[in-house]
């Protein structure tokens, strides 16, 4: 009966055998199942993975090119600044799509976003819109889109680069409109201005009564001034040729539409729409490079736009030293900005501005110590009060180097005294192009939707 | 006194190895689990390749859905602005009946024509048009071309169909886009046609259902978007009652989105009409598509 202490130590060394021989047993078959059902897992797992991934390529080049239209129609971007594929927008946050891995843990797939602009057929307001993403290993999609561009411009608003509702006078001075790039001889197939077929107000005789400039563009000889002459625009070297056009810069192509109210003419969006805005989110305004100018204009020493190189393709060169049509487009003032000189101005060549002047009548835009006013857009200059009915008695006598490129609108009758304005039509300045303007919608276009093959 | 000496003997040497009762345990110990893991190994191996077939199978029936609804999502492209507007001037509007969707409609349903909720809803041949860019090859017929090597925008069509329980499918340039004499691709193009090809395999999986069902659509007056059908105010009120048949009219341009529903059932066996009794490694696949572009119908001149 006596229990050794060898032979319990024993037994238990028995029993740790038996226990560790069948763990090992059970683990390798534990092992064995795990790793069997591991390979179908994957197998099944790598199968949906593929498939999904292809989807989420899909999705996520969907986002890049809605972000894209968003980007369009939000602010003041431009698309030319992204155009595809050699200058795409890159959104800053990738998108990311939950992944469950095999541990059960949650990870993350990311697309980097990107998308870019194509230009539609110059005059038109469509775009094509394309976004890309792509992730870290190589999976993506591209697609793209034709959009439909609500521009805040109507479709002919650039046309013509001085647009009166009543009529025009060209009292004193020689303004000058650079309205063509092509020159032509004896033929006019662009348009220097447009004008209302009446007096808006008694600006110059009769409000009600029908604009009178005379006959032809040079002045009636020996006969009284017509009470709207317009010989003097573009004129420089009065009297000393002859011909038609003989004395003038270029000749002057005139228009006359309807008459009328001239908001809907150049603006899709009503007037309540913009008081709304300038009244309740001056800061949307501000992005969309929309100016409210009210009673005043402020200096020009405050223009907005500041360190623009002006561009070659518009060369200054002095009135009068060369007939049209060898003369360029210029502003031939002392101090105009030159080919690669800095200057400051309301609006850019990217991003032009458009500026609406509400006052009693025109304001002073004329050269002040802190320069000269440069407008690169659209200035529409209405009267503060009833503005729908086009009564604005503008008097522009104080308008000395005021340099206008784009479209200068006056709700009402114009009278130009002594100093002289210059404008550079939309199309000579190269801002021809209702795109680059604030944009107030973006539409897709059915039958344009497609996937990029590359 | 040698049973005393060999019991001692025994006692002694009895701690060291195992009693017949011991080995009779450990043997069947063993043997189970000897043929547990058996069983298991066998089971797993054949749960692979089950598996295996199984994910074949589901690849052949996948692809081809995939592949459909990547289709039924480009339906409709037409090409630039440019393109889409000689498109519309050229197929609607001008002599082509009211209601019309044109020479290559998005989506036909065999030979039917384009599906619209009066007419065809459900189809086991379904095809689908978009513009593509085709390189001309010498003498391929193909109108636009002006030789070998050049690249002209033209419509292709993708088929898919169900034939003696195999799924078909068909790729090429829309028959309409030929000067000549056009291949044979239409739902009802005998099976040996060389533009349709089977893209399932009756040994692998026995496809049963194939069906593309349009399932709803909403028809817009493509000036203001306004839904036909529902009176509203006003532009919207002025085309309150007007249907499909009306588009196209001198009045009324249409803007039609659809919605649709691929349905497709298969089974390993080979006997028909077996999905509704839900056989085994059955597999169903129901998915929605919407193609991407809609159809734009133009109003005539008038």
């Amino acid at each position: 009966m006596t229990l050794c202490w060898w032979r319990l130590g024993a037994r238990r060394a028995q029993q740790g055998a038996y226990t560790i021989f069948f763990v090992a047993v059970l683990g390798l078959l534990t092992l064995l199942a795990v790793r069997s059902m591991t390979t179908s897992t994957v197998n099944s797992v790598r199968l949906t993975s593929n498939t999904h991934s292809a989807t989420e390529g899909f999705l996520a080049a969907e986002e890049a090119m809605a972000q894209g239209m968003e980007w369009l129609a939000s602010s003041s971007n431009s698309y030319t600044t992204h155009l595809w594929p050699s200058a795409p927008h890159t959104v800053a946050t990738p998108l990311s799509f939950p992944i469950v891995n095999m541990g059960g843990q949650t990870t993350s797939r990311a697309y980097t976003l990107s998308f870019g602009f194509e230009a539609g057929p110059p005059g038109e307001s469509l775009l094509k819109v394309i976004g890309r993403a792509a992730s870290s290993t190589g999976q993506g999609a591209t697609v793209s889109q034709w959009v439909s561009l609500n521009t805040l411009l109507q479709p002919s608003a650039l046309d013509a680069p001085l647009v009166v509702a009543g009529c025009l006078n060209v009292a004193s001075g020689t303004p000058d409109i650079y309205a063509d790039l092509v020159p032509h001889n004896d033929t006019l197939d662009y348009i220097t201005y447009y004008r209302g077929p009446t007096r808006r107000t008694a600006l110059n005789g009769t409000a009600g009564s029908p604009c009178d400039e005379g006959t032809g563009s040079q002045p009636e000889e020996g006969a009284a001034e017509a009470p709207e002459s317009i010989w003097r625009l573009n004129s420089h070297l009065v009297g000393t040729q002859s011909g038609r056009f003989a004395n003038s810069a270029e000749p002057i192509g005139l228009s006359q539409y309807s008459g009328g109210d001239l908001w809907p003419r150049i603006f899709t969006e009503s007037r309540d729409w913009f008081d709304d805005l300038r009244v309740n989110q001056p800061n949307a305004l501000a992005d969309m490079n929309i100016y409210y100018w009210n009673g005043a204009a402020p200096a020009p020493g405050s223009a907005p736009d500041t360190g623009q190189t002006w561009p070659n393709t518009i060369q200054k060169r002095s009135n009068g030293s060369t007939q049209w049509p060898n003369n360029t487009a210029t502003f031939d003032y002392g101090g105009a900005p030159q080919p690669g000189d800095t200057f400051s101005a309301w609006g850019t060549f990217a991003n032009p501005a458009v500026i609406i002047y509400r006052g009693a009548g025109c304001p002073n835009l004329g050269f002040q110590s802190s320069g000269s006013y440069i407008i690169i857009g659209v200035l529409y200059i209405e009267g503060a009060s009833n503005p729908e009915n086009a009564a604005l008695a503008c008097t522009a006598d104080e308008w000395q180097r005021f340099m206008m490129l784009g479209t200068l609108i006056i709700n009402g009758d114009l009278k130009i005294l002594k100093k002289n304005l210059e404008i550079i039509s939309a199309e000579v300045g190269g801002i021809y192009d209702t795109k680059l303007f604030p944009v107030t919608g973006v539409y897709g276009t059915a039958g344009t939707w497609k996937v990029q093959e590359n | 006194m040698q049973l005393k000496g060999v019991r001692s003997l025994i006692a002694g040497k009895a701690v060291w190895g195992f009693s017949l009762t011991e080995l009779m345990v450990a043997i069947a110990i063993g043997s189970f689990i000897a043929l547990a893991g058996t069983t298991f190994y066998v089971t797993t191996v054949g749960s692979s390749k089950d598996v295996y077939d199984a994910a074949a199978r589901t690849e052949q029936i996948y692809s081809p859905a995939a592949s459909l609804l990547d289709d039924i999502r480009r339906a409709g492209y037409r090409g630039t602005p440019a393109a889409l507007s000689s498109y519309l001037l050229t197929t609607q509007g001008f002599g082509a009946s009211a209601g019309d969707e044109g020479d290559f409609p998005a989506i036909e349903f065999g030979t039917s024509g384009a599906p619209t909720m009066s007419g065809a809803t459900t189809t086991d041949c379904v095809l689908v048009s978009y513009v593509q860019q085709h390189t001309c090859a010498a003498g391929d017929g193909v109108a636009g071309c002006a030789g070998a090597g050049t690249v002209v925008q033209v419509h292709h069509r993708f088929g898919y169909r169900l034939r003696n329980h195999v799924l078909e499918a068909t790729a090429g340039v829309h028959p309409g886009e030929y000067s000549g004499g056009a291949p044979v691709s239409g739902c009802t193009a005998p099976p040996a046609t060389a533009p349709w090809v089977p893209v399932t395999r009756l040994g692998d999986v026995f496809v049963d259902t194939f069906t593309v069902e349009l399932i709803n659509e909403n028809i817009a007056d493509g000036d203001n978007d306004c839904v036909l059908g529902v009176a509203g105010a006003a532009p919207c009120d002025t085309y309150g009652n007007t249907s499909l048949q009306a588009c196209g009219s001198t009045a009324l341009s249409c803007r039609i989105d659809r919605l649709y529903k691929v349905t497709l059932c298969a089974y390993p066996k080979s006997i028909d009409n077996q999905c509704a009794n839900d056989p085994d490694d059955k597999i169903y696949v129901e998915l929605y598509a919407k193609p991407r572009n809609a159809v734009l119908i133009q109003a005539a001149a008038s």
